[in-house]
C-alpha cells in the first residue's frame, strides 16, 4: 500500500485537488474513496464538507479510471451529444460511465438521467439493469435480453424507435354540393427516450413517451378545395381548426348558400268556414263545440276569400358556385264550383248563391263552391216525408219516428231527433237530443270501418299465398303445367289445411260483411264479393287458374282498401248534440255530446268523443281519444270505453264496474274513481292515475 | 303415370312409388293404393323414385296418411327426393301430418 491521505473540502474534487497536492502525484497514481459527500447547504449556511481518502498507488497496479473527472464528464456528455446528432434522433447512446455524483453515495449503483445510462464500479456490489419493454439493449454491441451485471467499463447502447403517424385526411363534396366536409384522422408523433431514475444497486430501464401532434399543412387542404373547384362559402377559420384539432373528426370546412324556397299561391278564407277550423282547440287536442249552432253561410255578394298569387324564391349557390334553384312555385288552380265567381283577375272569390261555401283544397288545385241549404221550417214527419238533399240541411224543428234525412253537406237540427236516422257526408249538429236513432257523419260509414279492418287481413294474407305459389313454382319438383287442368283449387286446399288456417273464416266473414251492406255499397264490391266467394270459398271449382288470376284479386282488393281507407277530409266532421239515448253514433271525425251525456248508447268516432255529463251504460270508442264527466252506472248495466294503443281515456268520476281498455288491455274499477287517466307506458303497460 | 309396388311383411307393408304423384295418378292412389294398405299397421311410402309433385296429388297423399292414421295405421313417408322435400316443406305438409311421418327424410336430410 502506499501514502493515504484523508483530505476535506468544500465538494469531493476540492478535497481531491488537496489530498493530491499534498501527495504531489497525478490524479492517475491514485485510488480515491469517497467517504462523505459535501453538501452545499443554504447560503454557505449548514454546508458540510466532502471527505475523501487518497491512496498512492503500487507501481505495478494497474491504471483504473477514476470517478468524479470533470473533464471526463465534459467529454462523455459531447461524445453522445454528437452520437445523437449522427444518428437522427433514433438512438441515444450511453456509456457506462461516471458524471455528476448524485449526492449520496452511488458505488456499486447505476442510473439513468438525461437519457443516458450511468454506473459506478464497487468492489463488493455489481450493478444491474433489465431492458424496459419497447427498448434494444445492447451491451458491448451485443444485444441483452434480461437482467444484466454492468460495470463502467461496458459501453451500454439503447435503440429506441420513435413512431410517427401521419395524419389521414379525406375531402368530400355532399352529394347536393352544398357542403364540402373534411374528414380528418390527426397524426401524432411519439417521441420515446429513457426515463429517469434514480441510483440504485438494480434498475429497470424504462421508456418514456411523448405525444407530439402533427400539425396537418393547411396548404395541402386549400390544394384541394381547388381541384375541386371549391370557391364559395369557404371557412377559414373552420380550416384551422380541422388542421389543429388532436381529434379524429368531420369539419365542414364550406358550406353553400342554401335557395330560400318561395311560397305557393294560397286561397285566404275571409273567415272559417269549416265548422271544426273554426273553433278553438284546447291543449289536449279535443275542441270546443259548444259554441256551434249554426252552419257557417254566405249570401250572394259576400267574399268567400282571396286567391294569393305564389311568390318566387331566391336561388342559392353550391359551395363549387353553381346556382341552385328553388323549389319551383305554382299558383293556386281554382275550379269554380256552383254558386261562385272570380273576380278582379282571379284574386277574389265571390258568392253568388246562399249556402255554405265548400272549400276543397288538394295541393295546387281547390274547388271551391256554395252548397245550397235546404231548410225546412217545421219538423221532418210523414208530411214532409223523407229528405234527400245534396247540400246542406237545417231543419228547425224535430225529425220524427221513422224518417231519414240525408244530405251530402252539414245537417243541423235545431229540435230532436226521435228513433229516426240521420246521414251526412259532413258534420251532424243537434241542439237537442238523439233519442232511440241513427246518426251517422262522414261518408266514410260505420261498415266500411269494419270492412276494411277484415280486408287489411285479407289481402295481407292473400299476399304471402301469393308468395308461397311462387316459391312452389320455383322449385322444379313441382308440377305447375297442373294449375291449367286444375286451377289453384286443390293448392288452395292444402294452403287452408297449413299456413293459412284461418284465413277460410276470415275471408267468410269479410262476404257476410259486404253481403250485408249491398244496398249501400258500391257495385265493385259486388263483383268482387261475387270473385271471392268463387275464388277462395268454394274451392274445389275455384275460379282462381293462376297466380296472376290471384295477383288481379290482390290488386283489386287493395284499390277498394284504398278507396274506404282516404276518406280523408272525414276528420273534419264533428257530431254534436246534447244527450244521446238509446242511440248509435258513428262519426268520421269527433263526437261531442254537450248536456247531460249519454244513456246506452254506442258511439264511435275516428277522432276524440267527449261526454261533458255522464256515461251510463253502452259502449263508446274513439280512436284519438275519450273524455268523460262520469261514467258508468250505480249497479246494472255495464258500461265500456275503449281506445286504440295509442289513444287515451280520461274519467273525471269512474263508477264502479265501469270497464276501460286501451289497445288490448283491460280494466274493470272495482271501486268510484276520480280523476282517471288511463293510457298506454312505453312497455304496453296499461297506467292509470 | 305413376306405377306402384307393394311388399307386405306381416302388419308391415312398403309401397314403392314409381313416377309423378299428380292429378293422373289420382285413380291409382284411391282405387288401387288405399284399399290394399287397410289392413296393414305400419306403412311405409318409399319415394325414392317420385320426382315431380302437383297440387293434386299432395292433395290425395294428404287424405291417403290422414286415412290411414285415423285407422291407426303408422305411416312414414321416406327416401324423398330433396326437390319434392321442399316442395312439401313449403306447403307446410310436416306440421299437417305430423312431423314423425316425415322423420326419414329429415335424418337423412340433415345427415
Amino acid at each position: 500500500m502506499g501514502k493515504t491521505v484523508v483530505s476535506k473540502g468544500k465538494t469531493v474534487k476540492e478535497a481531491v485537488n488537496i489530498a493530491l497536492d499534498l501527495l504531489s502525484v497525478q490524479q492517475n497514481d491514485v485510488d480515491i474513496e469517497i467517504i462523505k459527500n459535501g453538501t452545499k447547504g443554504i447560503f454557505g449556511l449548514g454546508a458540510k464538507p466532502a471527505v475523501v481518502r487518497v491512496t498512492v498507488k503500487e507501481r505495478e497496479s494497474r491504471v483504473k479510471e477514476n470517478p468524479l473527472d470533470a473533464p471526463t464528464l465534459e467529454s462523455l456528455a459531447e461524445e453522445a451529444l454528437n452520437a445523437e446528432i449522427n444518428d437522427g434522433n433514433t438512438n441515444d447512446l450511453a456509456a457506462t460511465d461516471e458524471s455528476a455524483p448524485p449526492e449520496d453515495d452511488v458505488s456499486g449503483k447505476v442510473w439513468v438521467r438525461d437519457g443516458y445510462i450511468f454506473c459506478k464500479d464497487a468492489p463488493d456490489r455489481y450493478p444491474m439493469v433489465t431492458p424496459g419493454k419497447g427498448m434494444k439493449l445492447y451491451m458491448n454491441g451485443v444485444p441483452v435480453e434480461q437482467t444484466v451485471v454492468i460495470s463502467e467499463n461496458d459501453v451500454l447502447k439503447v435503440e429506441l424507435q420513435d413512431e410517427v403517424q401521419e395524419p389521414d385526411w379525406e375531402l368530400k363534396l355532399s352529394d347536393d354540393k352544398m357542403e364540402a366536409i373534411l374528414k380528418i384522422t390527426p397524426g401524432i408523433r411519439i417521441h420515446k427516450r429513457l426515463k429517469d431514475k434514480s441510483p440504485d444497486y438494480y434498475i429497470q430501464l424504462e421508456v418514456e413517451q411523448k405525444k407530439i401532434p402533427i400539425i396537418l399543412q393547411t396548404r395541402l387542404i386549400m390544394d384541394k378545395l381547388k381541384e375541386l373547384g371549391v370557391v364559395h362559402g369557404i371557412n377559414y377559420a373552420e380550416i384551422a381548426r380541422a388542421c389543429t384539432s388532436e381529434e379524429a373528426g368531420s369539419f365542414v370546412i364550406a358550406r353553400g348558400t342554401p335557395p330560400v324556397p318561395g311560397k305557393h299561391g294560397y286561397f285566404m278564407p275571409v273567415r272559417e268556414f269549416d265548422i271544426k277550423k273554426g273553433l278553438k282547440e284546447r291543449p289536449d287536442g279535443t275542441v270546443d263545440y259548444r259554441e256551434v249552432q249554426e252552419i257557417p253561410s254566405v249570401e250572394p255578394g259576400q267574399v268567400i276569400g282571396m286567391i294569393h298569387p305564389p311568390v318566387p324564391g331566391i336561388p342559392g349557390r353550391t359551395v363549387t358556385d353553381e346556382p341552385v334553384f328553388p323549389p319551383e312555385v305554382r299558383p293556386l288552380a281554382v275550379k269554380e264550383g256552383r254558386g261562385i265567381v272570380l273576380v278582379e283577375n282571379g284574386t277574389k272569390i265571390l258568392a253568388t248563391e246562399s249556402g255554405h261555401p265548400n272549400i276543397k283544397i288538394k295541393g295546387q288545385s281547390a274547388i271551391i263552391s256554395v252548397a245550397p241549404k235546404l231548410v225546412i221550417g217545421k219538423d221532418v214527419d210523414l208530411k214532409t216525408g223523407n229528405v234527400h238533399y245534396v247540400g246542406d240541411v237545417e231543419i228547425v224543428g224535430n225529425v220524427q219516428d221513422g224518417m231519414l234525412v240525408e244530405a251530402q253537406g252539414h245537417i243541423l237540427i235545431r229540435q230532436n231527433v226521435h228513433t229516426a236516422k240521420v246521414l251526412a257526408g259532413s258534420s251532424v249538429i243537434v241542439l237537442n237530443n238523439i233519442i232511440a236513432s241513427e246518426i251517422t257523419a262522414g261518408k266514410s260509414t260505420l261498415l266500411h270501418a269494419e270492412i276494411s279492418r277484415i280486408l287489411r287481413r285479407v289481402i295481407e294474407q292473400m299476399k304471402q299465398m301469393a308468395l308461397a305459389i311462387h316459391q312452389l313454382t320455383s322449385v322444379s319438383a313441382f308440377k305447375v303445367a297442373s294449375f291449367t287442368r286444375t286451377g289453384l283449387g286443390p293448392l288452395l286446399k292444402i294452403l287452408y289445411d297449413g299456413k293459412f288456417k284461418s284465413f277460410h273464416s276470415l275471408i267468410a266473414e269479410l262476404i257476410n260483411k259486404i253481403k250485408s251492406g249491398t244496398d249501400v255499397l258500391e257495385e265493385d264490391w259486388v263483383k268482387f264479393n261475387e270473385q271471392l266467394i268463387r275464388g277462395f270459398l268454394t274451392v274445389h271449382s275455384s275460379h282462381l287458374q293462376s297466380v296472376d288470376d290471384l295477383n288481379r284479386l290482390i290488386d283489386t282488393a287493395e284499390q277498394l282498401y284504398n278507396s274506404i281507407r282516404d276518406a280523408e277530409d272525414d276528420d273534419e266532421c264533428v257530431i254534436k248534440a246534447r244527450f244521446a239515448h238509446n242511440s248509435r253514433i258513428y262519426s268520421g271525425g269527433d263526437i261531442s255530446l254537450t248536456g247531460p251525456g249519454s244513456y246506452h248508447s254506442k258511439l264511435i268516432a275516428k277522432g276524440f268523443i267527449e261526454v261533458d255529463g255522464f256515461v251510463r251504460g253502452g259502449e263508446i270508442y274513439a280512436v284519438k281519444g275519450v273524455k268523460v264527466g262520469e261514467a258508468g252506472t250505480k249497479g246494472g248495466i255495464s258500461t265500456k270505453i275503449t281506445v286504440p294503443k295509442e289513444g287515451t281515456i280520461r274519467i273525471h268520476k269512474a263508477l264502479e264496474d265501469t270497464v276501460i281498455q286501451v289497445g288490448t288491455k283491460m280494466h274493470k274499477f272495482t271501486m268510484e274513481t276520480f280523476h282517471v287517466h288511463a293510457r298506454l307506458n312505453d312497455n304496453g303497460e296499461l297506467m292509470i292515475s | 303415370m305413376l306405377k306402384y309396388d307393394i311388399v307386405h311383411r306381416g302388419s308391415k307393408s312398403a309401397v314403392f312409388l314409381d313416377g309423378d304423384m299428380d292429378i293422373d295418378a289420382t285413380e291409382i292412389m284411391q282405387e288401387d293404393i288405399a284399399p290394399k294398405l287397410l289392413d296393414s299397421t305400419e306403412i311405409e311410402l318409399d319415394f325414392r323414385n317420385v320426382s315431380f309433385v302437383d297440387s293434386t296429388g299432395i292433395g290425395l297423399l294428404i287424405s291417403l296418411v290422414k286415412d290411414l292414421r285415423e285407422r291407426g295405421s303408422k305411416v312414414a313417408i321416406t327416401r324423398l327426393k330433396p326437390d319434392v322435400m321442399q316442395v312439401f316443406c313449403i306447403l307446410q305438409l310436416p306440421e299437417i301430418l305430423g312431423y314423425d311421418v316425415f322423420e326419414d327424410s329429415v335424418k337423412a336430410q340433415n345427415a
